[in-house]
């Protein structure tokens, strides 16, 4: 797609919007034009990075998004709704791809991939679709693009009452894949809604520690002392901000993977005495725990089996530790940079029905329901329990039970 | 320190461009404040401006450039270029990921190095233009840099291995449009940027010394490359090869590679540019005595080095591997009988500058004395250090 082609979707949504009643079907394959653009071109289609969107282009993307979230508000419910629901979703994915790198996380291993093309005379590996990853630019100065974002800003802002962890993926990716200038305009604007007491009211303080101990978690590399593990790490466990804690338990799963490769000084406290530290925080245990199977496994294989055969943990039991963890009233929240508990468990215990029961038998039925529902192919004794879960109250709960013993159970 | 020093010294630069009779002392004065007060947030107006006056310097001081160090114009014309290329690259982005390392262990270890708080890390750097407003921008110093190219064919190469190295958009794509050009009209060597994309693959493999290349790999593709007639893909070859015989890892996998010798005795018959090619194995030692450690005592590595420098073609300067004539002058500095040898093959500017390095006067003055009485183009240049040496005693 060219600057043609970009020109011509912007006229496509002039005239779409201009109208009284502006057709949503019509709005997102305009769009969906837009976003064509955006995604990495492919070298022999386009040598360069040749079309950037220009100035004037953005202002009219952004007077579009910005206009679509004011005629339709909401997410509306119902099959007949659909088209209104994924115009809003390609408005957010728009928007808030300008304010981050869209391939910041790829972007090195695509350019290795592009070396050892160079460098061995080899053909593109097949798992490398598109080799190009163009630098994020956004050609305007930097108060004109503070005032594009603010209307966004004041949206997400508007949600911190009822939400006040909504804003975190969103800021966490702008740190994680900068794109200036958002990367200023975000710090400011957390700057201004802490001053302000929103939300929990340390989001900058809490996305700089969590940032900093995920970034520690994730390198594997960083060696502490058991002085520094007992003073400095381990009472973050106990910060309110569930994302500090939760990054302070992924990094000290890290530590826990090899401690013998972690700790440069002292001996670590076993790895039973630190289970039962986190079964038995008073805040935030789920997203210290959730934290700390993530670091002990950043690959997302199933950590319970290997904690299960850990000689570290001979007689332990774990599932009553799980059982410990969900002992927290406090409900599970989307963190960025740390797994949530409910992951782990929900793949490791979708072949455990038993198990599964007692989370019910516990009133854990959202945990159970994700258990249970997980395998698409029958698991025996997962019957029963979907049958209990279809029919409790809750019917976000029954149904999608239900859903699943017709599609997976009756067939 | 920021802004407002910045936006008060394009206002003193505009009033000089206006000016009958600029004044260069306030022109180096104002162009040194904005150096420091450069930020990664400049407006368009900002940046417009700041080119604007850097353009102006380089013309009104167009005969400086050559001139003694440290004049006005001298000064005015190296703080114009470095404002210029400072801006087309991202010049923080070798340090930001370490400075984000010691935030990190700072806020989440208490690693607080006496107290003080790290660093912050530099803010990416924006440029609020289009496309085509910062090709315009740049243009009239890539005018330049071409202008430069007929005589000196690679002498554009090191800010565009910069601009790859450590990108800033839109010039990323400004310059990948610019070398294209210069290509497809054959200026230069007209393979600028395969070259450049070739030759910073092959380095960026060397520099990270993890990948395991099998011998037959190395033969069957990299030994070609180093017969590249770019020299700066050639360099690069070079240096990944010397990189695989690094001594602590096991880079040839379970394959078995030529021995060091053999593949030093290789270089030597290297027909296209083998000082290049030999300057790049050996900075993947770091530097020669690395290297000397390796091959051992029977290895005659001063025969080994004239060998390579009997290759006719000179060294042009090209980025990303090291000069071979700098890890000469770094390891000859106190051996005068080497440097007599070079003066006798015809490698005056090398024994001059191994002559030059830094040791005693006394030592090195019977080379110097004979480069003064060979009337060459060094004449001058040792006369003037043996004066400047005996005046500095």
């Amino acid at each position: 797609m060219g600057a043609v082609e970009v020109e011509a979707a912007l006229a496509a949504l002039d005239a779409e919007m201009a109208s009284p009643a502006p057709d949503a079907a019509a709005v997102s394959a305009a769009f969906g034009a837009l976003e064509n653009h955006r995604r990495p071109r492919y070298p022999e289609v386009h040598p360069f990075n040749e079309v950037m969107f220009t100035g004037e282009q953005i202002r009219g993307i952004f007077a579009h998004c910005y206009g679509v979230l004011d005629r339709w508000p909401d997410y509306p419910g119902g099959d007949e709704n659909r088209d209104v629901w994924r115009l809003r979703w390609q408005v957010k994915t728009l928007i808030e791809g300008f304010f981050v790198d869209p391939h910041g996380d790829s972007r090195a291993f695509r350019q290795g991939s592009l070396d050892h093309v160079s460098a061995f005379n080899r053909p593109l590996p097949d798992y490398v679709s598109d080799p190009h990853s163009p630098l994020p630019h956004f050609p305007l100065d930097l108060e004109e693009a503070r005032a594009l974002a603010l209307p966004y800003l004041q949206m997400l802002e508007a949600r911190l009452d009822d939400a006040p962890l909504s804003h975190l993926p969103l800021c966490w990716s702008v740190k994680e894949h900068p794109a200036a200038p958002f990367d200023v305009i975000f710090n400011d604007w957390i700057a201004d809604i802490d001053a302000l007491g929103l939300g929990l009211g340390n989001t900058g303080e809490a996305l700089r520690r969590g940032f900093a101990l995920a970034s520690l978690a994730q390198s594997g590399r960083q060696k502490v002392s058991r002085k520094a593990m007992d003073h400095e790490i381990l009472p973050q466990f106990d910060d309110p901000h569930p994302l500090i804690a939760g990054c302070a338990g992924r990094f000290v799963g890290r530590v826990y993977k090899d401690t013998k490769r972690s700790f440069n000084n002292g001996t670590p406290q076993p790895l039973a005495n630190i289970l039962d530290h986190i079964g038995a925080l008073a805040t935030n245990r789920r997203a210290v725990a959730g934290g700390f199977l993530h670091g002990l496994d950043d690959f997302g294989n199933n950590v319970f089996v290997d904690l299960k055969k850990d000689p570290r943990l001979e007689g332990y039991d774990v599932d009553g530790w799980v059982m410990r963890i969900f002992a927290d009233p406090v409900p599970e929240v989307h963190l960025p940079g740390a797994q949530g508990f409910w992951f782990p468990v929900h793949e490791h215990y979708c072949l455990d029905p038993p198990f599964v029961d007692k989370m019910i038998d516990a009133g854990l039925t959202w945990e159970a329901l994700l258990c249970a529902t997980e395998m698409q192919e029958p698991v025996d004794g997962m019957a029963a329990v979907l049958q209990r879960l279809a029919e409790v109250e809750d019917r976000g709960i029954a149904d999608p039970a239900r859903n699943c013993l017709e599609r997976v159970y009756k067939t | 320190m920021g802004m407002v020093e910045f936006r008060a010294a394009l206002d003193v630069l505009d009033a000089q461009r206006e000016a009958d009779t600029p004044d260069g002392d306030v022109v180096v004065e104002a162009l040194a404040t904005l150096k420091p007060n450069r930020t990664a947030l400049l407006s368009r107006d900002d940046l417009t401006r700041m080119f604007a006056a850097c353009y102006w310097a380089l013309d009104r001081f167009a005969e400086a450039r050559t001139a003694e160090p440290q004049t006005p114009g001298w000064r005015a014309h190296w703080i114009c270029i470095g404002l210029i290329e400072a801006t087309v690259t991202d010049d923080a982005a070798g340090y930001r990921a370490a400075t984000q390392s010691g935030v990190n262990r700072y806020l989440a270890l208490g690693f607080d190095r006496g107290g003080k708080p790290p660093e912050p890390v530099k803010p990416v750097p924006h440029v609020p233009m289009d496309l085509e407003e910062a090709t315009g921008l740049v243009a009239p110093y890539l005018a330049r840099l071409e202008a430069e190219i007929a005589e000196k064919p690679y002498s554009h190469l090191k800010l565009a291995w910069d601009v790859f190295r450590r990108p800033v958009a839109p010039f990323d794509v400004v310059f990948e449009h610019w070398l294209a050009d210069l290509d497809a009209r054959g200026v230069g060597t007209g393979d600028s940027l395969p070259a450049l994309r070739e030759a910073q693959a092959l380095e960026k493999i060397a520099q990270e010394g993890r990948q395991v290349v099998g011998w037959q790999t190395c033969e069957d593709v990299l030994l070609p490359k180093l017969e590249h007639p770019h020299p700066m893909v050639a360099g690069c070859a070079g240096k990944l090869v010397g990189s695989l015989y690094t001594p602590d890892m096991d880079r040839f996998g379970n394959t078995t590679p030529w021995p060091l010798t053999k593949m030093m005795d290789h270089l030597t018959h290297v027909q296209g540019c083998r000082r290049a090619v030999a300057g790049g194995f050996v900075v993947a030692f770091d530097e020669m005595p690395y290297l000397v450690e390796d091959l051992g005592d029977a290895f005659d590595l001063d025969a080994w080095v004239m060998e390579i420098l009997a290759h006719p073609l000179g060294e042009p300067y090209v980025p990303g591997a090291q000069a071979f004539w700098f890890h000469v002058h770094e390891y000859y500095w106190r051996d005068v009988d080497f440097m007599f040898g070079l003066l006798d093959a015809g490698h005056d500017w090398i024994a001059y500058m191994c002559a030059t390095e830094g040791a005693e006067l006394a030592l090195v003055r019977p080379v110097l004395d004979r480069i003064v009485a060979g009337e060459t183009e060094l004449a001058e240049a040792a006369r003037t250090f043996i004066a400047r040496k005996e005046k500095s005693g």
